[in-house]
């Protein structure tokens, strides 16, 4: 009974479990392409670059670099499809293209990385023109796209865009926060993140996790998915964008054998309508209202000369370490820009440039605070090198920054950090006694001349060549260090094995006993059956007694002539056939016993087994 | 009896053919060497002239020809350093150091250099600096060393039956050196698969090809460490952990394979 009741559910699970075998996604074969969405890109404006990965599970992209072209990541989206029971994956990632002149261009083909392959797309050309009106290619867009934006469509599904201000300064980064809202009735799937639609603006990557909400609009509740991210203005003037997202929407659909009840549902209720509906699929794409952001030029007034295009409000610390210092020793700045805005554009703070310096090349952090990228610090890591003894301080460093609260550009200054120089004998020189040791001479390059410098300090020359080797070798892999190391590792397994024999000797003497008897006793036997085999009674037994004093003085640990037949009797068993075999021996000896062969094969056998289960 | 005298004659001739060439084969060693001494000294006059690449050439031509010695790298170390080529000094300085760990020369010279290009390394951890107290052939002789120690150590013990008492501790003892001289013997052999910056301006790439993205430059003397290759280019790592793709007409082995 009970096995009737599982077989079909157990048939139902191998089934589905087969077909999750069978159509599981298919990664075998992968194929890359690059679109761009635009052959003429004015100067002035960017186009969208997608490099779609079908068949992949992980992608990365090296963009090639190309004169007078700049490539803005603006994120990627992954979908996976089932057409016909077979799924496919495929990985689209999105950049912005910006030409910096006018002219004829050819992206070289993209390496794209994925899943271990390399992949390479095919090259992307395009025409790069003067600038251009914003507003028709804006409006051209836009009218372009097919969309859910009002009426029975709004109701079921639509996006929300908010923006802290509308107005903002070029290379300023805002906040966007972008809602998603899903009727709470319709089933949903998301095909792809909200993008941005129009020009002037980049989106930061949106997160693939948005925050899940449940909220009331209008007596419906909807599930709201919801991303916060950042806009950046790229391009002066006022742009009109809004987002879009493709999502797939499940709709119940009234089953026909139900329609004659008009309207009705079977039973006046929504579970059992749910239940008996069929469910219709539709993609959609689904777009926010329309925005209108403004993005206006920093003031050139009052820019300072090393404004790197940073934009917020920021705070510099800056730290010096070691502050107790030789001549040529170096320090490491570490210099932390902290605060709010766009941390891509802030530079490393200028060091002033002197003689008595000399700085490297500083490395680079950025630690957002909560993962946003327009909050957190950036943190600077330089070396610099005292070259003169009359240094007492690391000079203030400074970081011009533009604040668009009070609209005015401002200047951090570090304090200056005293240093302590410690004047070697042979290094406590100017600047000028060390350039005079470093006789730099140099030539003109023209002249085909290398330059030649001349260090002070260097140890001498070696004056003898020493010994020559073809080549440089570690030690291990030197022939007499491999034969050496082999004897002394022979050597000393054979030194643990025999010490290891020795003790276990030491610690059962009784088998050293063992072993030794059953020696001795197959010496006997052999000198015994060679007695019997020519039949001589006289030395058989002779031999058989000395082979039982033998083992039997090994066994009690005495004396082996000693032993007498009254001992035989008084130690072992009565009955045995050494008994007797000893004590015909003894009559052998003094009266003249003699045997017969079958007797001797007899007490052979037998002395040969008692003899035996002794050892 | 003629051909037997005919046969021992010839015997004889040949045995006389084989000594002198026995005797000459020195000889004609002593050539080399005296050639090779010669040579030397004349790129040892060449850089005391000033005559830097002359000299380098000469340590070059000896280098090919005979082989290489610590003196010799380290000559040619200071001929590079003085003809402004840090990164072949640096590269002949490390050379040395593997055929003569712990020279003071070699050593100073090279700290020298390091200091002057402004080649500073990364501060270690007390774990690497201990590791770095020896080069890898000293901590793998230190091993060897140990290692015949344990075995006359136990050899000893059958002869000397009173060292048994002090067996134990003394092999554990040993033990220990021999683990702690491996491990740094594993670690300091990573350094033979180094390179160096040989190249002014040599740019870190994103990706194996010319045209691709620059991550940085890397500094001339600076050490690399490869980690694969593709086409012309070779993936490695700088000191700092920064990786990225480098030409590999831009930097050379410090041990070649």
């Amino acid at each position: 009974m009970v096995n009737r009741l599982y077989r079909p559910l157990l048939v139902i699970l191998l089934l589905t479990t087969a077909m999750m075998v069978i159509t599981r996604p298919g990664y075998g074969s992968k194929s890359v392409s690059a679109t761009l969405n635009e052959n003429q890109i004015p100067v002035d404006m960017a186009a969208v670059l997608t490099i779609t990965v079908e068949g992949g599970q992980s992608v990365d992209i090296n963009m090639p670099e190309v004169k007078h072209l700049r490539f803005h990541r603006r994120g990627q989206s992954s979908q996976v499809q089932m057409i016909n029971g077979s799924f496919s994956s495929s990985i689209a990632t999105v950049y912005l293209v910006e030409p910096l002149e006018p002219g004829d261009y050819t992206i070289p083909p993209i390496t794209v990385y994925c899943d271990g392959e390399e992949l390479l797309t095919q090259p992307v050309s395009f025409t790069a023109t003067a600038k251009s009106n914003t507003q028709s290619q804006t409006g051209d867009i836009r009218s372009s796209k097919k969309r859910i934006g009002s009426g029975k469509g709004a109701k079921l599904v639509f996006l929300k865009a908010q923006v802290q201000k509308e107005t903002v300064y070029s290379g300023e980064m805002i906040p966007v926060r972008i809602e998603a809202y899903f009727n709470r009735k319709i089933q949903a799937n998301l095909l792809t993140l909200p993008k941005l639609v129009g020009d002037g603006f980049v989106l930061s990557p949106l997160s693939d996790k948005p925050s899940r909400s449940m909220k009331q609009v209008d007596n419906s509740r909807y599930i709201v998915l919801g991303w916060t991210s950042f806009l950046t203005g790229i391009k002066e003037g006022s742009h009109p964008l809004h987002f879009e997202l493709q999502a797939e929407l499940l709709m119940p659909q009234r089953s026909r054998m139900f329609s004659r009840f008009r309207n009705q549902g079977l039973f006046q209720d929504d579970l059992f309508d749910d239940f008996f509906n069929d469910y219709q699929a539709k993609t959609v794409n689904v777009a926010s209202p329309d925005l209108t952001l403004e993005t206006v030029a920093l003031p050139t007034e009052g820019r300072p000369i090393n404004f790197s295009g940073a934009i917020g409000n920021f705070s510099l610390e800056v730290a010096a370490n070691p502050d107790d210092v030789e001549i040529g020793e170096p320090i490491t700045l570490t210099m932390s820009v902290q605060g709010t805005g766009n941390f891509d554009r802030v530079e490393v703070p200028h060091f002033p440039e002197s003689e008595k310096w000399k700085t490297y090349s500083p490395s680079v952090q950025f630690e957002p605070e909560n993962e946003r990228p327009d909050k957190g610090a950036k943190r600077f890591e330089q070396a610099v090198v005292v070259q003169d003894a009359t240094v007492t301080e690391i000079p203030s460093l400074s970081l011009s920054y533009f604040n668009p609260v009070s609209g005015r550009y401002q200047l951090l200054t570090s304090d200056p950090i005293a240093l302590s120089i410690n004047s070697s004998p042979d290094l406590s020189q100017s600047p000028k006694s060390i350039q005079t040791n470093m006789q730099e001479q140099t030539e003109d390059s023209r002249t085909g001349v290398a330059i030649t410098t001349n260090i002070e300090g260097l140890a001498p020359l070696k004056l003898q060549q020493g010994s020559l080797s073809p080549v440089i070798q570690p030690l291990f892999q030197r022939s007499w260090f491999i034969f050496t190391m082999a004897i002394c590792g022979c050597l000393l397994l054979a030194l643990l094995t025999i010490g290891a024999v020795c003790r276990q000797q030491e610690r059962y003497p009784e088998r050293k006993l063992r072993s030794a008897m059953k020696k001795r006793l197959g010496y006997h036997l052999k000198k015994i059956a060679r007695a019997k085999n020519k039949n001589d009674s006289q030395k058989f037994l002779l031999l058989c007694r000395s082979a039982i004093q033998e083992q039997l003085g090994l066994l009690w640990q005495t004396e082996a002539a000693a032993i007498t037949a009254n001992d035989l009797e008084q130690r072992l068993e009565p009955g045995s056939s050494l008994i007797a075999v000893f004590q015909m021996a003894d009559q052998a000896a003094y009266g003249g016993l003699s045997l017969s062969s079958q007797e001797m094969d007899l007490h052979y056998s037998r002395i040969q087994e008692e003899l035996g289960a002794l050892s | 009896m003629k051909p037997c005298k005919q046969s021992t004659i010839g015997s004889l001739y040949l045995l006389v053919l084989i000594l002198t060439l026995f005797a000459l084969a020195p000889l004609s060693g002593a050539a080399n060497t005296d050639n090779r001494e010669l040579q030397f000294e004349r790129a040892n006059r060449l850089y005391i002239d000033g005559k830097y690449p002359e000299a380098v050439r000469i340590y070059q031509e000896i280098a090919t020809t005979y082989g290489l010695s610590a003196e010799l790298l380290y000559n040619m170390g200071n001929s590079y350093a003085q003809d402004g080529r840090p990164g072949r000094a640096v590269l002949s300085y490390l050379r040395a150091i593997h055929l003569s760990p712990g020279d003071p020369d070699i050593v100073g010279n090279l700290q020298l250099i390091r200091k002057e290009q402004g080649l500073f390394q990364p501060e270690r951890s007390i774990a690497q600096r201990a590791l770095h107290l020896l080069e890898m052939n000293q901590w793998c002789l230190a091993a060897g060393f140990t290692f015949l120690a344990l075995t006359i150590l136990h050899l000893g013990c059958f002869f000397f039956p009173q060292l048994r008492k002090r067996r134990f501790w003394l092999s554990i003892l040993l033990m220990s050196i021999l683990v702690i001289s491996s491990i740094a013997v594993f670690y300091r052999y990573q350094d033979f698969h180094d390179g160096v910056v040989t190249a002014q301006d040599a740019h870190l790439r994103i990706s194996p090809f010319e045209t691709a993205s620059s991550v940085g430059i890397l500094q001339e003397g600076r050490v690399i460490r490869p980690i694969k290759t593709h086409g012309g280019y070779t993936l490695v790592e700088d000191p700092s952990g920064r990786s990225g793709w480098l030409h590999q007409d831009q930097f050379e082995l410090v041990v070649e394979n």
